[in-house]
């Protein structure tokens, strides 16, 4: 029962400690099924699985904790119905998708948002948002249920704003209750039947000594507390454990990370610090404000960043050594940048997911036919251009062909036009070659079979893509097919949660198939090295490095984030926060001040080569700004 | 320096801490001896640890007072952006409200709303609660009106009921009252009362805003300063940071902006105010009160250092601006309006310090009354037209009351062959004028098969090929090659399908911000209703697009405003403070448009209502007055007391446009409008042109 912190900052050589221990353990007999590693993302689990050369043979036990959980709710599932009569009902558990729980909360949350209008102004959607990953998620994370999580909040703010924590405690009460009586759970339900119900089982916890001797956990310091108290307590029943800490790190308080904590739980254990890495992060960062680009309009800042880029590929730099970061990406900087650079031949990859699955033509054509089969299915379609283009990218036809289709079936409608190739003017029917007949005929066919057929939204899409689409479309791009996937697998998402939770779940504003489209396109990964986009946080958060870091929009505000919302402070429900205290200025200040400083550290330490910095005084959406990362920047770094 | 500071502007300069009060005259070189203490403020480390402040009105102030700074900076071989920030006062409550959005309960990013999404969502409630009122809303329209008048008071009242709505909206706002608050404020006043009526759609309002996450410019400088007030470390903390706070045009302060001011100085700190009572000409659109920089002039611990000397102007047009004052205390027919002008006359400068007034060997005044405002219009354009050509060097200026009458004489001066360039809010469309060509262009591309919207678009694309201003546009192709071009691009997203035109136009600078933005807008539409096609997106776009103004003056007015010679600028006499010309046409100086006297037909009054609710604006806020115990404390009824404040307001009006002339001043009016009905001169014309007439 030997317990090992590792300590060292950014790229001191931790994880490849925890790998070189790993691999002696396995040199020592040990076998692979034995030893728990715990990481602090999907990303991670993947490299520790793929990237090793090992010794011997077996299933690799690499999880991130929420991995891990819902992998032992599956398997140990009795124990958790016994203790829950609520979910006896089912045979075994099934976790909510973040997009369907968000839907679900909005569902939730819009018969009471005008309560809510009074004292906040927040959508219905981003009220949804604070409750789950605010309340239902971080307050899990600190162990706390809903209604506590939200006296916390209320205590901790202005007393006028009291009722509407309660508000908030009843829908994430609420919520809760629906997805227990659905069986379906979401990440603050989870890590609750896990901590509460699983854990503190006696058997369980036998098991978990039996099955496992080793622990290896990576990135403690991104831990929550709830998960520092699971480790703490495995590390106490197992042989050895092996645990990997930056007193940097940190960078997912917003989700609950508490490296604060961490630390302190694991006083007692033997210490091994690693040296930093021999750096002049003041230097570098000096070099930066000195050499910053100060633009006055947003659109000077990009092409100075595009061509900073061009240069130093020109120079040799491989693309995927250089990264923009930007506080927000979103899809104009996506697509500006994306222009500027392709016009040198550059790739761009964005980390981010600035578009929706609409936004690929053969998403809009499913729901083009979707609203051709189904009147349902096209309640609310405030025009015919979602109808012409779905129609346009199916039939391949000409842009206005397909415009003037559009027109004819909606005057007609809903119902497809007899011969639209016969259409006056002459001109329109040039545009109908006779591929596009024969397509349009045999759409024609496939409708009238569809429309007499009860479909539900994710088979109907299958047959749409299977039948129809591939058939006369031919091969899609890769884009296109990532969509599609994405796309089909958010279907049968809303779908079975439909079944469980009842078909009003989503709230009145839910339309079938449309609102599965909006849902955020994840870019796939690149098929040739490109220069990557994202922001502060997704580069930390995949612990990439690279040769050089463009930072963008550097005065912007959002470079200091003080993590708190309208309706969450994730600050406050940290254990370590004094009851009965009051969120104040000056502690939101520090908290920004802290963050930053945090993130730049980061960042500088994993840069190999030079950080170039541009800032803009108006953005693009017109506001002045001036500061952000800029101002830490010029006060010389005596923080770093 | 080339110049010394002359011994009223020595008096400011030395200034070094505390309240103080600088009435100016017009002219005066305020912009000048703010900027030359600002940097001696800070080249002298007395602003440190902290920078000054400055608040100033327009984008096109912050921008020459940035210019000056700097400049007298780099003199003293200091960076030339150090020490100081200069914002408008909307730009500074967006500041204060980022540092702590949510403790307002707003989002981080939260959004402010364009007038057009604020009309949008006030047509949606007036025209609900219209319905739900509607015997009594149409008890308002006078019984004696019939056939196609009757009409056209139908047609009219739903939207002056949803402006009256937005106007009271705001002044609820302005006194900070929550919508519960103003519903118990006003539950007892009868149903007929516009007040009530605001105060019912209040809470909706906010609720359709908080919906949207969003907020309205009102909202911005009252969240500030109930930010300021809750929370005292974050006060502090600006305090620290601004150790100077100067505001300029003081006398356009309202009561929150004055409020967040005194807060960031601190009633210990350093609070210096520059107005002119003679100027305040934007009652009739804000909130402002005068009266505030005034009354904060007399407080005793605020040093009052007048600024009476002013160099801009020939002596015989200081002579004219004085004898207006003189006239209007002395003589106005209407008594109670001889307090709209203060006794402050101007000075010229002493011979010895320059700049010095100009000083032109003969009398360079006139004043003409035309038969009619067509044959006004045509001989100012042709005047202005000529001056320029005869003298390049020279900076001219026409104004006139009215932003349709601007552009009327805009285009008018354009087709003579001048350059010509309006200035303020006239200008937006013609800076927005990018944004109508990428809409048309996407409205087409939304609906490829209507030949009618690619004429529309090619029209667009081949005027703005022509247009010099439209620098870029469409110079590379044809607008048939381009609209072929984007063709194939159509199964893009909007906002990516506006950036690829932007791109192909080739666009740059402010145009290619304009097309950033609504690449944005584009965005969130299509976030909003995921099934708007193209065409759908480019006429919301369209709409939104023309309560841009806001956006094109942050872009174009950044770097400040300098007319420069050989330019005929044309501008409204609102926009035109602040600014100054060589020849200065002053147009259309009528009675209708300068109402002189009670018994004048006035603008805010609708001739469709009845005699005693004509005009519920006017009502309405005295109602609010006397419930937040702000009544006036004469009795007269509030219809004539806006009277009287109007009339004040447009001979103070009268008295900017005056001021902004340096060598050369033309004032004109005309006998018949363009409806061919019978015009009056207004009576501060009358007189001025007795004086002008007698010294010719």
């Amino acid at each position: 029962m030997t317990t090992t912190l590792i300590t060292g900052a950014t790229r001191s050589g931790k994880t490849e400690a925890l790998r070189r221990h790993y691999l002696q353990w396995l040199q020592e007999g040990l076998r692979t099924d034995q030893i728990l590693i715990l990481t602090a993302g999907a990303h991670e689990s993947a490299q520790w699985c793929q990237g090793l050369a090992l010794p011997a043979q077996g299933p690799i036990e690499a999880y991130s904790f929420y991995a891990f959980i819902q992998q032992e709710l599956l398997l140990h599932w009795a124990p958790v119905q016994a203790a829950v009569p609520a979910l006896r009902r089912w045979l075994r558990p099934d976790f909510l998708p973040p997009d369907v729980a968000r839907q679900l909360m909005r569902g939730l949350v819009e018969p009471f948002a005008a309560l809510f209008g009074d004292a906040v102004k927040a959508s219905p959607e981003r009220i949804a948002l604070q409750l789950l990953s605010g309340l239902d998620r971080v307050g899990a994370a600190f162990g706390l249920e809903p209604d506590e999580a939200a006296q916390r909040l209320a205590r901790a703010d202005l007393e006028e704003r009291a009722p509407l924590y309660g508000q908030l405690a009843l829908l994430g009460g609420s919520f809760r209750q629906r997805c227990l009586e659905a069986g379906m759970l979401d990440y603050g339900l989870s890590l609750y039947l896990f901590t509460r119900v699983l854990l503190p089982d006696p058997g369980y916890r036998q098991h978990l000594q039996r099955r496992f001797r080793r622990l290896l956990v990576d990135d403690l310091d991104e831990t929550q507390p709830v998960e520092q108290e699971f480790l703490a307590a495995l590390a106490g029943a197992l042989e050895r454990a092996l645990l990997a800490y930056n007193p940097e790190g940190g960078h997912a308080r917003f989700m609950g990370a508490d490296p604060e904590a961490a630390y302190a739980r694991f006083a007692g254990a033997d210490r091994v610090a690693l040296p930093a890495p021999e750096r002049d992060l003041r230097a570098l960062l000096a070099d930066a404000a000195r050499q910053r680009f100060s633009a006055e309009l947003w659109g000077e800042m990009v092409a100075w960043a595009a061509e900073q880029v061009a240069r130093l590929v020109a120079e040799g730099t491989p693309p995927a050594e250089i990264a923009l970061i930007a506080p927000r990406v979103d899809n104009l900087l996506a697509v500006s940048l994306r222009q500027a650079l392709a016009a040198r031949g550059i790739p761009l990859h964005s980390l981010s997911a600035t578009r929706r699955l609409l936004d690929e033509p053969p998403v809009r054509s499913i729901l083009a036919l979707a609203g051709l089969t189904n009147p349902d299915w096209r309640r609310r379609w405030q025009s015919g251009g979602l109808l012409a283009q779905g129609l346009q990218y199916l039939l391949r036809l000409q842009p206005a062909a397909a415009s003037q289709l559009g027109e004819g079936i909606r005057q007609a409608q809903w119902e497809l036009p007899a011969a639209p190739e016969q259409w006056e003017p002459p001109t329109a029917q040039e545009q109908w070659n006779p591929p596009a007949v024969l397509a349009y005929r045999r759409l024609a066919a496939w409708l009238a079979g569809a429309r007499r057929r009860t479909w539900t939204t994710d088979a109907f899409a299958q047959a749409a893509l299977l039948e129809l689409l591939l058939p006369l479309r031919g091969g899609l791009t890769s884009g296109e097919v990532a969509a599609v996937r994405q796309y089909l697998r958010t279907l049968a998402d809303f779908r079975q949660a439909l079944e469980r939770f009842g078909d009003d779940a989503f709230g009145p504003e839910y339309r079938p198939l449309l609102t599965e489209a909006t849902a955020a396109l994840w870019p796939e990964e690149p098929e040739q090295p490109a220069v990557l986009l994202t922001t502060p946080y997704g580069y930390l958060s995949r612990w990439l490095t690279t040769r050089y870091q463009i930072w963008l929009d550097a005065s912007s505000p959002a470079w200091l984030p003080s993590d708190v919302r309208e309706l969450f402070n994730p600050h406050v429900l940290s254990p370590r926060w004094q009851e009965g205290d009051r969120w104040t200025d000056a502690l939101a200040a520090r908290t920004r001040r802290t963050n930053g400083e945090r993130l730049v550290r980061a960042l500088l330490h994993r840069c190999t080569g030079r950080v170039l910095m541009a800032e803009c005084a108006i953005s693009a959406s017109g506001r002045e700004q001036e500061g952000g990362v800029v101002d830490l920047a010029l006060e010389g770094g005596s923080w770093l | 320096m080339t110049w010394r500071l002359r011994p009223d502007q020595e008096k400011v300069a030395a200034y070094r801490g505390g309240y103080m009060a600088v009435p100016a005259v017009p002219g005066a070189g305020k912009t000048t001896v703010l900027a030359y203490l600002a940097a001696d403020l800070i080249a002298g480390g007395l602003t440190e640890p902290g920078r000054i402040l400055i608040v100033t009105y327009t984008h096109s102030a912050v921008g020459n007072f940035k210019g000056r700074i700097g400049g007298l900076l780099e003199e003293r071989g200091l960076p030339r952006s150090h020490g100081y920030e200069v914002r408008t006062i909307h730009s500074l409550a967006m500041q204060i409200v980022r540092e702590r959005p949510e403790a307002l309960g707003w989002a981080d990013d939260f959004a402010v709303l364009d007038e057009s999404r604020l009309d949008a969502i006030l047509e949606r409630l007036t025209t609900r609660w219209i319905e739900a009122h509607r015997p009594m809303w149409e008890s308002f329209i006078q019984e004696r009106l019939e056939g196609p008048w009757r009409q056209k008071a139908e047609d009219q009242w739903p939207q002056k009921t949803r402006e009256l709505m937005k106007k009271l909206i705001q002044a609820l706002k302005a006194r900070r009252l929550s919508p519960a608050e103003a519903h118990r404020l006003t539950r007892d006043l009868p149903e007929t009362s516009a007040l009530r009526w605001a105060a019912d759609l209040f809470a909706d309002y906010e609720r359709a805003l908080a919906q949207e996450g969003a907020v309205d410019f009102g909202d911005l400088v009252a969240g500030a300063c109930r930010l300021l007030e809750q929370e005292p470390d974050l006060l502090e903390r600006l305090r620290q940071r601004w150790t100077y706070i100067f505001e300029d045009e003081a006398q356009d302060s309202y009561r929150l902006q004055e409020q967040v001011l005194r807060l960031l100085a601190g009633p210990d700190g350093n609070l210096v105010r520059v107005g002119d009572a003679n100027q305040a000409i934007m009652g009739t659109f804000t909130s402002a009160e005068p009266d505030l920089f005034r009354r904060f002039a007399r407080e005793e611990r605020v040093a009052l250092r007048p600024l009476t000397m002013a160099s801009r102007s020939n002596p015989d047009i200081i002579d004219l601006a004085n004898e207006l004052v003189r006239w209007c205390r002395q003589e106005h027919p209407e008594v109670r309006c001889r307090e709209a002008l203060e006794e402050q006359l101007i000075q010229p400068v002493p011979p010895d310090f320059t700049p010095t007034n100009p000083r032109p060997a003969e009398y360079r005044i006139r004043c003409h009354t035309y038969p009619t405002f067509d044959d006004e219009m045509l001989s100012i354009a042709r005047l202005a037209a000529r001056s320029v050509q005869k003298a390049p060097e020279k900076s001219v200026g026409v104004l006139l009351p009215t932003n349709n009458m601007a552009r009327e004489m805009a285009e008018r001066t354009e087709r003579l062959g001048a350059q010509v360039e309006l200035v303020g809010k006239p200008a937006g469309p013609e800076r927005l004028r990018v944004a109508g060509v990428l809409l048309d262009a996407l409205d087409y591309l939304g609906t490829p098969h209507d030949d009618a919207r690619r004429n529309r678009a090619l029209e667009r694309l081949a005027a703005a090929a022509e247009d010099e201003g439209a620098k870029g546009v469409g110079r590379q192709l044809s607008g048939e090659a381009l609209l072929d071009g984007w063709l194939p691009h159509v199964l893009l997203p909007a906002d990516e399908l506006l950036l690829q035109m932007a791109a192909d136009l080739g666009l740059a600078g402010e145009e290619q911000a304009i097309a950033h933005y609504l690449a944005l807008l584009a965005r969130r539409l299509m976030q909003e209703e995921p099934s708007l096609g193209l065409s759908e997106i480019a006429r919301e776009l369209t709409i939104e697009a023309a309560s841009l103004g806001w956006l094109a003056e942050v872009l174009y007015d950044r770097k400040g405003f300098e007319p420069q010679p050989g330019v005929v600028y044309v501008s409204t006499c609102h926009s035109a403070k602040g600014l100054e010309w060589d020849t200065v046409y002053v147009a259309a100086l009528t009675r209708a448009e300068f109402p002189a006297m009670v018994r004048d037909k006035f603008r805010s009054e609708f001739w469709f209502l009845t005699e005693e609710q004509a005009n519920p604006e006017a009502l309405a806020l005295a109602e609010l007055d006397r419930l937040t115990g702000r009544g006036a404390a004469d009795d007269l009824d509030p219809v004539t007391t806006a009277r009287l404040d109007q009339i004040g307001e447009r001979l103070r009006l009268f008295y900017v446009a005056i001021t902004r002339a340096k060598e050369n001043l033309l004032l004109s009016c005309h006998q018949k409008d363009s409806w061919d009905k019978k015009a009056f001169p207004t009576l501060a014309y009358q007189h001025l042109k007795q004086i002008v007439d007698g010294r010719r």
